[in-house]
């Protein structure tokens, strides 16, 4: 990866191509190049600084506060842990993201192969209905959505917030799954049904495991939205046991206001951004493809 | 036989997912709408149809401001972060343009500079307010140290005035900055590779500058996506929240506030329902329309190639 686009040609370049850059073109370049740099770090050491501080005592925290902790202290973790719930509101966003997820993932995908395989009366209409809910804000339906929750005793509880995650979901999944399945030859499920395969067998055995990348792309799209969903948590959720991480995080904030334990703030904080840390790592391609995908749709 | 088969496939597959959507997006989303013409509050079911009052309401209150309510402060503020998300775009724009050209580290770049758009706003906001820590935060410490000691700010403040307004909303916008630039990089990154190579050959041959390339160039040829992410930049512009919700207090903060904020404080706090309706629909109308007029009023000729 070194060519640089805008002065490698495969022809010899004529001279004073590169001396044409002039003098101050080449100050902003190296000007350009430091602010990226300064950016960078705007990312790399509050994280970093995070890291160290949540090793670190209280008293140390506030008399060396650039200093490497002189002695490790994990158990700032173990009262994260424990005393401020971080390990509940893991656990809560974890079954609440695998299940939105599983919901979306699968729901969406049915209807996404149905509308864009099978030609019926009303496929248009329907295609319409499901995607519009992409214009639709969802602020619009806290209200009424809440009312509905506590007639159905879905407020405060996971079930209440992977319901509504997955019907907040859908529009997008659908619309992302059914171009995808568009593009699928239709010669491999003529070549199955004449094999003897029933229709849900050529769904469930040739287009899904075909489709793959894009169930996987739309999947990592959505669980940052899931992860990451603070305004109907907020609304709907009270209860200690059933907080999500960012719900979670509001909570540790606010017990910093009278805290005595900030090494153990600070664990908390570590314990919040590890998991969106390493899913970023792990699915990073997928996730900007995804990403690059929902904005231009 | 195939036919039946058929039919079964077709409503087995869409009937759970239409009735989740329905029943959970849908119908709230036009009852939402509907329940802005009545008077309901509280947590009983009485509800009274009584036409527009509610918006009448809201246009007094946007008129006439009272200190508390003071409506035309909260929009005044999401009109102030808007530039904030202007900024951010150019940034983003620029941050892609030199990137594409691969510099040193550029791959560290790409990663780095995306990451903080996969946090949660809590996240994000309880990174940041220990960063600004106004004792042990990693800015002030390092002003300390280098000597720069009358700029240790309080910065997330919101008694402290800077022009206009308190200086906690700056930093509201500073870290929506942090927070969106590798979104519209990594977007116009995508649009700058499609930009085929011979056009830009060609006129660095003819003599062209880099700042040359990317004004006569890269910005033409990008239109479509620029005007996409501005046209993102206005649908947002009303609906920002989460981050000063979580970055104060969670009491309605005067300075802080903005219109999504004042609509949360009604519904969730107050329990006007009708009243909080009414605020979020004028603000998807508002919305709507800015949406349509941005659109048309970028809509250059596209240049083809």
């Amino acid at each position: 990866m070194t060519t640089a686009p805008m002065t490698s040609t495969p022809t010899p370049a004529p001279t004073g191509l590169r001396a044409g850059l002039k003098f101050f073109d080449r100050l902003g370049w190296f000007g350009a190049q430091g602010m990226l740099w300064l950016y960078a770090g705007t990312v790399v050491f509050p994280m970093l600084w995070t890291l160290f501080t949540s090793f670190k005592t209280s008293p140390e925290i506030f008399n060396s506060p650039w200093g490497l902790p002189a002695e490790m202290q994990w158990n700032n973790y173990v009262t994260a842990w424990t005393k401020m719930n971080a390990g509940t509101y893991l656990l809560n966003s974890v079954i609440v993201s695998a299940g939105s997820l599983l919901a979306i993932t699968v729901l969406g995908a049915m209807i996404a192969y149905v509308l864009a395989r099978y030609e019926f009366p009303g496929n248009r209409v329907l295609f319409f209905f499901f995607v519009g809910g992409m214009m639709i804000p969802g602020y619009l339906a806290y209200i009424p959505a809440w009312f509905l929750h506590r007639a159905f005793g879905l407020h405060d509880s996971y079930m209440g917030l992977m319901v509504q995650y997955t019907a907040f979901g859908l529009p997008f999944t659908v619309f992302f799954l059914h171009s995808f399945f568009k593009t699928l030859p239709k010669e491999l499920e003529e070549a199955a049904i004449m094999d003897g395969a029933s229709l849900f067998g050529v769904f469930w055995q040739i287009m899904l495991p075909l489709s793959k990348s894009g169930l996987l792309t739309v999947t990592v799209f959505n669980f940052l939205g899931v992860w990451n969903e603070f305004t109907w948590a907020l609304i709907t959720v009270s209860s200690e046991s059933v907080k999500t991480l960012p719900l979670g995080a509001v909570n540790i904030m606010q017990q910093a206001k009278y805290a005595t334990d900030w090494g153990a703030m600070f664990a908390g904080f570590v314990i919040i951004l590890v998991p969106t840390f390493l899913v970023y790592i792990l699915f990073q391609s997928k996730l900007t493809e995804g990403i690059t995908i929902g904005a231009l749709k | 036989m195939y036919n039946r088969e058929k039919w079964k496939i077709i409503v087995a597959f869409l009937a759970p997912g239409l009735l989740l959507y329905s029943l959970f997006n849908v119908y709230p989303s036009i009852q939402g709408i509907i329940i802005s013409l009545y008077r309901w509050s509280g947590l009983s079911g009485n509800m009274t149809f009584i036409g527009l009052e509610n918006f009448a309401t809201l246009w007094r209150e946007f008129t006439d401001p009272i200190d508390f309510y003071n409506v035309r402060l909260y929009l005044a503020h999401n009109v102030f972060l808007f530039f904030f998300g202007l900024a951010t775009i150019v940034l983003g724009l620029i941050a892609a343009a030199i990137i594409n050209e691969k510099p040193w580290g550029f791959q560290f770049f790409r990663v780095t500079f995306f990451f903080p758009n996969v946090l949660a706003v809590p996240a994000t906001a309880m990174l940041w307010s220990m960063t600004l820590n106004p004792i042990f935060g990693l800015v002030n410490t390092t002003l300390r140290a280098i000597g720069l000691d009358q700029f240790a700010l309080s910065w997330l403040s919101l008694q402290y005035q800077w022009p206009l307004f308190k200086i906690g909303l700056y930093m509201v916008g500073f870290i929506g900055i942090w927070g969106g630039i590798g979104w519209f990089m990594l977007l116009f990154l995508a649009a700058i590779q499609n930009i085929p190579r011979e056009l830009v050959e060609a006129a660095v041959i003819d003599g062209a500058d880099r700042a040359q390339v990317f004004w006569s160039i890269t910005i033409p040829l990008i239109w479509e996506t620029i005007r996409t992410v501005l046209v993102f930049q206005v649908i947002g512009a009303l609906s920002g929240f989460a981050l000063p919700y979580v970055l104060f207090d969670r009491v309605s903060q005067k300075h802080a506030d903005m219109v999504l904020s004042y609509y949360y404080w009604q519904a969730f706090q107050a329990n006007n329902w009708g009243y909080a309706a009414a605020i979020v629909v004028v603000i998807f109308a508002i919305t709507f329309v800015l949406t349509l007029t941005s659109y048309r009023f970028l809509n250059r000729e596209s240049v083809q190639y």
